[in-house]
Parts: structure tokens; C-alpha cells; sequence
């Protein structure tokens, strides 16, 4: 098996994050058919054809091919991964499927820190994230709370 | 998660009894191995890049038990292990609406996960569509050490 260019996430700690502060943007797509037939492939499920096929999904009453709501949300998932660095502990996830992901839809994955507190001697660090397509529109709105260690613990 | 057949039209009360039904443990309890070929397919179908997720020994230096998986696996678990969907008697098609993640201990390769699955929620609502109903699914993914890796919680409405 080749091997895969892997990337570690980058150093950060609590003291890294506060509130009020904007993740940098993360630019997915054009989103394809490929990408959902990626994810039906790694979930071993394709008994959804309107996930891949427009055919069924004109005759569904669908406008057209629908990529998978947990795919766009384990998008978004990793991106809260990335941006809180590999010291965090992604400890809540939360997302909801308020829109479509379409083919050559463009998905921006946008993410903003909530609060950053201390409880029980634990650190956390608790975003607003979501997926914004290229009309703007809030397809995935979500929230996660993420433990990080302060620095030099 | 979608269905075009519309049953013959039923009132609110068996409506309301037939979701009521569906509370309570859904299937057998299912235990399943985490390989690292699906680990590296779900890795790579959501871009994530992490080294815990490929290499045994970037994941050891990391204090990891094993190479790690992506906790969007899951979802490989949900479609191949649970029972994710019902016969309603109502509405013409079913939204996937919300996903919760309680997340602890980390999947790695070679853990034997049990999945139990359970309806802990069910309910009719009348919104500005009509009728819907609403039922969240619990999966529990325990590992073969008895930690709690995961819980997902699945909102599916029916329209």
C-alpha cells in the first residue's frame, strides 16, 4: 500500500485559545460525487442511491444528488480537530443537517471560539462551527467541546 | 435516509402510539473488530491526515494504545452493525436531522467494539409542514476493556 503524506496537527494549548477568537477558514470542494462514494465506501453503505445516483434522486423528488449529511459533518469535525491542535481531546460534537450539499457545491467550514473555562481542574475549550455553501447559506450549523492542557502540564 | 411511500393516512393517536412503540433497545448487541483498512478509508474519505491515523509508531509516540481511529467511524459501525431504519406508518420521507457525539476512550485497531443500540425518544410534533415525527436513536460503543469509547445520538424526523 502506498504510503499517505500524513500532517500532524499543530502544537496549541488553552492558553492558545480564547473567546471570541475566529478559526481561519477552511475551503472544501467543488464537494463531487466521488467524495460521497468515498464516504459510502469508508461507511460500507450504499443502500442510499439518491447519495449517488440522480436518477433516483429526480425521481425521489429530490433537485438532484444529496451528499451525506455525516459526511459533511465529519468534515467539520476534522477541521475542529485541525484548528485545536494535537493536545486536544474532542469531548462533545454536535451538528445538525439544515441544508443541502449538492455537487460542485463549495463548503466553507467556519469555526469560533465560545468560551474558554476551566471545571473540575480540567481545561476546555467550547466553539460554534458550521459549513456555509458558496449562497451563503448555513448548511451544517454544530458545536463541540474540546479538553486542552495548559501549557507546560 | 429517505423514503417516498406514503401508507395509508393514520390518525395522530396511532401515530403518536406507534412511535411510542419503538422506545426501548432495537437489535442484539453487535461486537465487531476495528481494522486498520477501514481505519485508513475513513481517514482518507474525510481528509484527516493525523499520523495516529496510519502509523503505529507516531501514534505511540502520541501515548496512544494503537493507530487511532477517526471518530467519523462511527458511522462504519451505525450502517454495518445497528438497525437505522423503520417502517413508519405516517409521512412521505425521513430527514436525517442532528447528530450528537458524546466522545471518551479512542477506537484503536484491533479493539473488539460492542455497539447497543437503543430508541430513547420518540415524539409527534405539528409544525408549519404538518405532521412530523421525531425519534432519537442511541448507540453505545463500549470496547473489549469495558471503557466507553462513544455515544451517538441520531435525530430522524418524519415528514
Amino acid at each position: 500500500m502506498l504510503k499517505v503524506e500524513t500532517r500532524e496537527p499543530e502544537e496549541r494549548f488553552f492558553e492558545d485559545f480564547f473567546e471570541g477568537q475566529e478559526f481561519p477558514t477552511v475551503t472544501k470542494g467543488p464537494m463531487m460525487v466521488g467524495d460521497q462514494v468515498r464516504w459510502a465506501g469508508a461507511c460500507d453503505n450504499y443502500e442510499s442511491e439518491f447519495h449517488h445516483d440522480e436518477y433516483v434522486a429526480k425521481a425521489q423528488g429530490l433537485p438532484g444528488i444529496i451528499l451525506s449529511g455525516p459526511l459533511m459533518a465529519s468534515l467539520l469535525m476534522t477541521a475542529v480537530i485541525q484548528w485545536t491542535g494535537r493536545h486536544g481531546r474532542l469531548v462533545r460534537f454536535f451538528d445538525q443537517n439544515r441544508g443541502s450539499t449538492m455537487p460542485r457545491d463549495l463548503a466553507y467550514l467556519k469555526g469560533r471560539v465560545k468560551r474558554a473555562f476551566e471545571e473540575g481542574g480540567k481545561t476546555f475549550v467550547e466553539l460554534d462551527c458550521s459549513i456555509t455553501n458558496q449562497r451563503g447559506e448555513v448548511t451544517t450549523p454544530g458545536s463541540a467541546l474540546v479538553e486542552l492542557p495548559r501549557r507546560g502540564r | 435516509m429517505s423514503a417516498v411511500t406514503e401508507p395509508a393516512p393514520i390518525s395522530d393517536a396511532e401515530a403518536e402510539r406507534y412511535l411510542q412503540s419503538l422506545i426501548g433497545p432495537i437489535g442484539e448487541d453487535v461486537t465487531t473488530l476495528v481494522e486498520l483498512g477501514a481505519v485508513r478509508r475513513m481517514a482518507l474519505a474525510i481528509g484527516d491526515l493525523d499520523p495516529i491515523h496510519f502509523d503505529e509508531a507516531a501514534t505511540r509516540a502520541r501515548g496512544h494504545r494503537g493507530v487511532v481511529a477517526p471518530w467519523p467511524l462511527l458511522w462504519l459501525y451505525f450502517f454495518t452493525c445497528t438497525i437505522y431504519e423503520h417502517d413508519f406508518p405516517f409521512g412521505k420521507a425521513t430527514v436525517h436531522g442532528q447528530d450528537e457525539y458524546e466522545l471518551h476512550e479512542p477506537m484503536v485497531v484491533g479493539d473488539h467494539i460492542t455497539i447497543r443500540t437503543a430508541m430513547v425518544d420518540a415524539k409527534l410534533k405539528h409544525g408549519k409542514t404538518g405532521r412530523l415525527g421525531q425519534v432519537v436513536s442511541e448507540r453505545r460503543f463500549t470496547n473489549q476493556r469495558g471503557e466507553l469509547c462513544a455515544v451517538l445520538r441520531t435525530t430522524l424526523f418524519r415528514r
